[in-house]
């Protein structure tokens, strides 16, 4: 059976609240469903105890969550953009991410904060980034960047039993994509990248809503004759070079793609890692195809006109082949 | 500054202003949820009042009926700057009126009276009555940092609050109780000792081993030493 990936992130939380004690919901509208209605129904069918409510107070709540995490529970926060993250950063940054170390190993943080990034439909400057490169450069945190429902399931609930502090970032495009999970499969290991589609040619990186980008691309492509293989990294931190390095090793050439600034982002330090470990391999410099450096616009034609999309991708490529 | 002893329900201290403050209502929200009998009780100065995370904890507690003594140690200064310079409003405890939190302002030098109320304070935290806040009036003895040269006050506002030394008021009132001075100067010397024992013990402890800096970044060890 098809569900959205709302309806799949929920149910990949229905069942984790039934199956652990300890896992409890937070967040802003989070007992009335969310802003975006994955919460739907689980306050009335778990308890409002287990799925709370919280006023508009994103630093209290991360701490909130990290306090009790720190002492018995396994909270899932949402946070309901990523844009207010940054409202949350004392606690997830300099708390959450140092708990274990700065205990010397007597305490751990076993949270995940859920949050939903990127742009769709002018939501404009404050409602539309993509942050993951900021989190993914404090030791302490792991982040995750699923690209599809399937993929959003079984991740979702392997960070949940992880033990430690998870940015779990979901994006607003992919919620109505529609996908069948397969029934008692395993769950994803965290820290594992995925082949997304096998190639010969040249190794396409991507995450989160750009893996949808990168197979338009790849289709458009083998029209040419030209054969991508996708790496869909799923974990951002950890990032699975062991993956990366076996793909650039066959096709010699690399292209990172993603939704967030070029300026600073991971694919700067996907390319950075290709040329420590993997220079004699390429056969090409290994590129970025990432959104230029300006705040995402309201208007969707400029929206549109911003994004790094399957065209962008194409063309890196055609460029990096010739 | 970041001393954590979990086993003893010491569940750490941050070199954040104010960044404790939601944490200490997270343990309460944890104690609440797993229906333990625990509280939690958090320490801060009148400086991290200036801070938001501050107001919107209190409003969450309060909301939650959270089982947490918030415990402020009102003595004047945040770090180099007098209370006056920080906030018109004087007395820590106003910030609770409009939560309609439970709250009292107490000579924080006092300790038989700080003792009853905190006591009391706990009590109404087990019995499901909310959060509490209480305000001890104090003063700093010591520099904000070891080495603070103190520029910021005077040597006469100093010499007058160390006759407020709450270890030496309580001492006059134990004379006046009855207790006789060589079990007090007993006790002292034994606490003396245990202090300065502690400092030889941790100064003749092995220094960690260098090998050990990666360990505990994150609970999975598989995490550790990973390449980013």
């Amino acid at each position: 059976m098809s569900e959205t990936f709302i309806e799949i992130l929920r149910r990949a939380l229905d069942e984790e609240l039934a199956r652990d004690p300890a896992v409890h919901l937070l967040g802003e509208d989070v007992a009335a469903g969310g802003a975006f209605g994955v919460t739907r129904g689980l306050a009335q069918k778990h308890g409002a105890q287990r799925v709370r409510n919280t006023p508009i107070s994103e630093a209290a709540i991360a701490g909130l969550a990290t306090g009790a995490a720190l002492c018995g529970l396994r909270p899932v926060l949402e946070i309901m953009f990523i844009d207010f993250a940054t409202l949350a950063l004392d606690t997830l940054v300099n708390q959450a991410a140092k708990y274990r170390y700065m205990s010397g190993g007597q305490l751990a943080v076993p949270m995940v904060v859920r949050t939903q990034a990127g742009a769709a439909g002018g939501a404009a400057a404050q409602h539309s980034q993509s942050l993951e490169a900021w989190f993914v450069h404090v030791p302490g945190l792991i982040v995750i960047a699923p690209s599809s429902p399937a993929e959003a399931y079984g991740l979702l609930k392997s960070a949940i039993r992880l033990g430690d502090p998870v940015l779990f970032i979901e994006h607003k495009r992919l919620y109505t994509m529609k996908e069948a999970i397969a029934e008692n499969a395993e769950l994803p290991a965290i820290g594992k990248a995925r082949i997304a589609r096998t190639g010969e040619d040249v190794t396409l990186i991507a995450y989160s809503a750009m893996v949808t980008s990168a197979h338009e691309a790849a289709e458009q492509l083998a029209a040419e004759g030209v054969s991508v293989e996708i790496i869909d990294l799923r974990t951002l931190m950890p990032l699975d070079m062991n993956t990366i390095a076996a793909s650039v090793s066959k096709t010699h050439r690399a292209i990172i793609a993603h939704e967030a600034v070029q300026n600073g982002g991971l694919g700067a330090e996907i390319a950075a890692r290709i040329g420590d470990k993997l220079f004699d391999e390429l056969d090409a410099p290994v590129l970025r195809v990432a959104c230029p450096f300006a705040p995402i616009p309201f208007a969707l034609e400029l929206e549109r006109a911003l994004l790094p999309g399957a065209g962008n991708i194409v063309r890196a490529i055609r460029a990096q082949l010739h | 500054m970041h001393l954590v002893d979990a086993a003893h329900g010491v569940m750490g201290a941050t070199g954040v202003v104010a960044g404790n403050l939601s944490l200490a209502a997270g343990a309460a929200w944890a104690a609440q949820a797993l229906g333990s009998k625990n509280v939690s009780v958090v320490f801060f100065g009148d400086g991290a009042t200036g801070a938001g995370a501050f107001h919107e904890t209190i409003n969450l507690a309060v909301l939650w009926k959270l089982p947490i003594l918030f415990v402020c140690e009102n003595n004047g200064y945040a770090e180099f700057t007098s209370r006056e310079e920080h906030s018109t409003v004087k007395f820590v405890r106003r910030f609770a009126e409009p939560y309609e939190m439970a709250a009292s302002t107490i000579d924080g030098n006092d300790l038989l009276a700080v003792y009853a109320e905190a006591g009391k304070a706990i009590a109404g935290l087990r019995h499901g009555d909310g959060p509490y806040l209480l305000e001890c009036m104090t003063y700093r003895l010591a520099g904000h940092f070891v080495g603070d040269a103190q520029r910021y006050r005077s040597k006469e506002e100093l010499a007058a609050i160390r006759e407020k030394d709450p270890i030496e008021r309580l001492k006059r009132h134990l004379l006046q109780s009855g207790v006789p001075e060589s079990d007090l100067d007993a006790t002292g010397e034994r606490a003396r000792r245990a202090v300065l024992d502690a400092v030889e013990r941790a100064r003749a402890s092995r220094h960690p081993d260098p090998a050990g800096v990666m360990e505990d970044v994150y609970a999975a060890p598989w995490l550790n030493a990973i390449d980013g």
